[in-house]
């Protein structure tokens, strides 16, 4: 005679929710009959209870029927889950908060901020507000590029596409930390990842609106030191010294120390910037006429304005690029020597 | 850790392993989950029903053991059976733990005569 059982049934329901469809009617089944079977004939509350409790915590009870192990991030790969979401969620808050830095630089109330006034405590609660913004840019950033890792890392454990260990031999072993000339440490890469972006994307906002703050004030007016055109047609060169520039911290961030193809990759780099800079540096019409007339107005003779035009100054500028980045890529190829040299 | 604790966390590990031998030895003919479990406590075995039950269904899954349902009765019942290939397994497990047995109360007689 068929035993239904309130007390019963709910043990039942709580064991076999946790499984898989395809196995929870089997083990109900047969788990109820064996509990009938312990309970005997007409059994009162209080055996019943007791019959449950030997059972035990139906949860555990449930995970001893399961096959496999549940987890979200397999241990094999938890280690580089957990590097790989720490650095991602850090550049990706990183670069939320630059961006919107530089929107709060160019907001209305920032500009009715710079102009004083009547306005100014208005604009003061408006950045506040912008400020409360940004941090919750940077929160929904960073949860978002923490969401698509993980999510990354269980679908690619799950369909298998991180190659299994198969077995371990000595030339698996890493090698010893670089010698400590030859690390780079990886929030110095962060931070150069982060502030390139953050000021390249400063500076074009600012030419795009035309709002440069490193001017010079005749008085009243406010002079840009560089012409419009160029500062226009600069834009590209920036945009593209911005990418290398992000690019080159995110080599040394993922090889972590000096190596050849560090090296190589910086020489090209510092190849590429010095370039661009120089070739920009030699446009004729790089400064603006009124930049010009200022300096003649200030030095009172034309010996400055000829100084600046007839290009001496130009040239000792550009010398001093070249040595410098002469300077970087010497170092970054001692520091690599030595690094193999251990 | 109070010694009694570990001493008995200790044991259970050492009767897990015995676990799987002791209930391939008790089903030499056709058992459901129950009358099993009753027959292993009368031979002295100690297991508890939250063991068993999984442990009948994950032998099964691994074909040392073959199941038929029962609807015949009132209760429908799962019946266990050793499988050929469990048989064969059973065997070999047995003449294994003999040697394993063997080995330990050597170690452990010539500990004691230290």
């Amino acid at each position: 005679m068929n035993q239904t059982n309130e007390l019963v049934e709910r043990y039942l329901y709580d064991v076999t929710r946790r499984l898989p469809e395809k196995e929870r009617g089997e083990v109900g089944l047969e788990l109820r009959t064996s509990i009938n079977d312990m309970l005997g004939d007409n059994p009162n509350d209080s055996e019943i209870t007791q019959v449950l409790e030997k059972l035990g915590d139906p949860q555990i009870l449930s995970e001893s029927y399961r096959s496999k192990p549940r987890y979200l991030i397999s241990p094999a790969i938890y280690d580089l889950y957990i590097s790989v979401l720490k650095t991602v969620v850090v550049i990706v808050a990183a670069v939320c908060g630059c961006a919107g830095i530089v929107s709060i630089f160019f907001s209305d109330a920032f500009g009715a901020l710079l102009e004083g006034g009547t306005y100014a405590i208005d604009s003061i609660e408006l950045i506040g507000g912008r400020i409360g913004s940004i941090i919750s840019a940077m929160l929904d950033g960073a949860l978002q590029a923490a969401l698509w890792v993980t999510l990354g890392f269980a679908i690619a454990d799950r369909t298998g596409g991180y190659k299994a260990k198969t077995s371990w031999s000595v030339s698996n072993l890493p090698k010893m930390p670089a010698a400590n000339e030859a690390k780079i440490p990886r929030a110095s890469s962060i931070t150069g990842m982060v502030l390139t972006v953050f000021f390249t994307l400063l500076l074009i906002a600012m030419i795009l609106q035309n709002k440069l703050y490193f001017v010079f004030s005749n008085g009243h007016e406010l002079i840009n030191p560089f012409s419009r055109a160029a500062l226009v047609r600069f834009l590209p060169y920036l945009a593209l010294l911005g990418v290398m520039g992000f690019l080159m911290n995110g080599a040394k961030l993922f090889w972590g120390k000096w190596n050849i193809p560090l090296c190589v990759l910086n020489a090209i780099y510092n190849f590429a910037t010095v370039s661009i800079t120089i070739y920009v540096l030699h446009w004729e019409d790089l400064f603006s006429a009124e930049f010009l007339a200022f300096m003649q107005e200030r030095s009172g003779s034309d010996t400055v304005v000829t100084i600046i035009t007839s290009g001496g100054l130009i040239a000792l500028f550009s010398a001093v690029f070249i040595l410098g980045a002469v300077v970087n890529v010497i170092s970054a190829a001692v520091k690599t020597f030595k690094g193999m040299r251990n | 850790m109070p010694d009694d604790d570990l001493l008995q966390g200790l044991i259970v590990d050492l009767r897990r392993g015995t676990l799987v031998l002791a209930v391939l030895s008790s089903i030499s003919s056709p058992k459901y989950g129950y009358s099993l479990l009753q027959d292993m406590e009368n031979r002295g075995i100690r297991i508890e029903a939250n063991t068993l039950y999984p442990l009948l269904r994950r032998l099964e899954s691994q074909g040392l053991l073959e199941s038929k349902w029962d609807t015949g009765e009132s209760r429908p019942r799962k019946y266990y059976m050793l499988s050929e290939r469990g048989r064969e397994l059973y065997a070999k497990l047995r003449s294994e733990w003999r040697r394993m047995a063997n080995e330990m109360e050597n170690i452990l007689r010539e500990d004691e005569l230290q």
